[in-house]
């Protein structure tokens, strides 16, 4: 984040807010949707370029920067799901995985900024996937990069289900072989899968 | 573990046995815990690039920007004066209540101003209730407006206020302040102040606390703002006065002549036909704000079936026999 940047948000120029938007958007929303559905996500990032904007002569502008933009999305992130009950004791799975991973997230948020910032991993994964044979890349593009369901990607693609699941798994594996160690660190274990 | 069920499970889109069985599956060891969580990273990753289109990118830019342009900030209050409204608390109890007084105006008015190109801006205050701005209009409301109901209010808007026997809720004029049980009501600020009351039951008041009238629904009522008496109380047919707040707009007692003359006037075009064709009938019409040429040549079509050429700016219209 170079400083001219940095001014012309403390000065409020809307330029400076677009590159802002520009730039963050895509991260602060996969990263809000760690514990958020979609709508509440996208609703969450809006607050966080609101709150900049209206702490903008309040702030000074550090290298800190982006850590201090997740801090707040993260604290967004809380209020939303207070907000909307989504916190709201229950014991459905969904609900004990939600308080989980919301203190994953905490205790681990620096790492995980650190690998959703990662512009290069995010790259190498989807030059990687096109190497795959055609019918496992586009399974793998639609359930990964469309959020689709394998029961939709099999009804689209008319292929049984079970296929699309072997495909899949089979994508998974390709990509963990070409990852490098170091890379993985955090993401790539997932290719364990058995 | 399947990835697939595990995918399927972090998006909320398996069925409730899957989720159990996910569930069960994350918490049996820390390796699967970890598995699933590298899995959601990867989610994440995945959510970064699918969210990193121009278009949605475009679209966030655009409603930050119509966000910070309704969040003008309107009249900054000065710190000393609950400073000095806390002193002369400890003064005297008489002058207590004047402290009070001046320890609420501590808390600072936010303004939201209908601003845009468009003519209804529509949004929700805390307490769930609904306003419609109308264009150039401004509302005013301070931070503690969940505790004390009172807005400010200049131009048109249309209130749905949402019921709160405890917290009653006032619009403030100039000249005027109109007290509210939930209710629906339309307010015309101006050197007449106008309420038109759609249901519920409203209060008009002086600035000074005097009750004016209250109103029943259906009612329109004028105050006049140099004498600060009701100018007028009648029963009305609210729709025509409100129904701007669905950015539409409503022709009563409309000639065909007259809507062809609308059509030029708002599309930019001259329509040639024959007057003498099409009779005297007064329609009503409703139309939005938003209505193409051909919408609008349509609507003159079910009135009374006709034919249309467009030729540039020109319109040539014939009835159909």
């Amino acid at each position: 984040m170079d400083t001219e940047l940095l001014e012309g948000l403390s000065r409020g120029q809307q330029e400076a807010f677009d590159r802002l938007i520009r730039e963050y958007y895509p991260r602060l929303m996969g990263y809000a949707r760690l514990l958020l559905d979609e709508e509440n996500a996208r609703d969450t990032v809006q607050e966080v370029f609101l709150y900049v904007w209206e702490h903008r002569s309040r702030l000074h502008f550090t290298a800190g920067f982006q850590s201090y933009l997740f801090r707040i999305c993260h604290s967004r992130m809380l209020d939303t799901i207070k907000r909307r009950k989504l916190f709201e004791v229950s014991d459905s799975p969904f609900d004990l995985q939600l308080r989980e991973d919301a203190a994953w997230l905490e205790h681990n948020n620096d790492d995980i900024v650190r690998t959703i910032c990662n512009k290069q991993l995010l790259e190498r994964i989807l030059s990687l996937a096109d190497e795959l044979p055609e019918k496992r890349r586009e399974v793998f593009r639609l359930s990964l990069l469309h959020d689709m369901s394998n029961a939709e990607i099999s009804e689209l693609l008319d292929i049984p289900r079970r296929t699309v699941e072997g495909h899949l798994y089979h994508a998974l594996r390709f990509l963990r072989a070409r990852i490098p160690k170091e890379e993985l660190l955090l993401l790539m274990g997932l290719l364990l899968l058995r | 573990m399947s990835p697939s069920k595990i995918l399927e499970f972090i998006n909320r889109r398996c069925d409730a046995d899957t989720a159990v069985e996910v569930r069960a599956w994350i918490t049996r060891s820390d390796e699967n815990r970890a598995e699933y969580l590298r899995l959601k990273q990867l989610c994440a990753l995945k959510d970064v690039h699918r969210h990193s289109g121009s278009f949605e990118i475009e679209g966030a830019t655009r409603k930050f920007h119509t966000e910070i342009a309704q969040r003008r900030h309107v009249g900054r209050l000065r710190r000393w004066v609950y400073a000095a409204s806390s002193v002369a608390a400890l003064l005297a109890v008489g002058l207590l209540v004047i402290g009070l007084e001046l320890y609420s105006e501590r808390f600072e008015w936010h303004t939201v101003a209908n601003t845009t190109p468009d003519e209804v801006l529509r949004f929700t205050l805390d307490d769930g209730t609904k306003i419609f701005l109308r264009h150039g209009a401004e509302l005013s409301f301070r931070e503690n407006f969940l505790r004390r109901r009172n807005v400010r209010l200049r131009g048109e808007a249309f209130f749905d206020v949402a019921s709160d026997p405890i917290h009653p809720f006032v619009v403030q004029t100039p000249d005027l302040h109109i007290r509210v049980l939930g209710t629906a009501f339309d307010v015309i600020t101006g050197d007449t102040t106008v309420a038109i009351l759609e249901r519920g039951r409203i209060v008009l008041e002086t600035t000074t606390g005097k009750e004016l009238a209250t109103m029943r629904p259906g009612q329109r009522a004028a105050v006049d703002g140099a004498t600060g008496r009701l100018a007028s109380l009648e029963q009305v047919q609210t729709g025509k006065y409100t129904s701007w707040r669905f950015n539409h707009k409503v022709y009563d007692g409309i000639s065909f002549a007259e809507i062809v003359r609308l059509i030029e006037e708002r599309h930019g075009v001259s329509i040639v036909y024959d007057p003498a064709a099409f009779g005297n009938t007064a329609y009503r019409l409703v139309i939005n704000d938003d209505e193409t040429l051909e919408q609008m040549l349509e609507i003159l079509n079910l009135i009374s079936p006709v034919e249309y050429t467009i030729q540039g700016e020109r319109v040539f219209l014939k009835k159909r026999p």
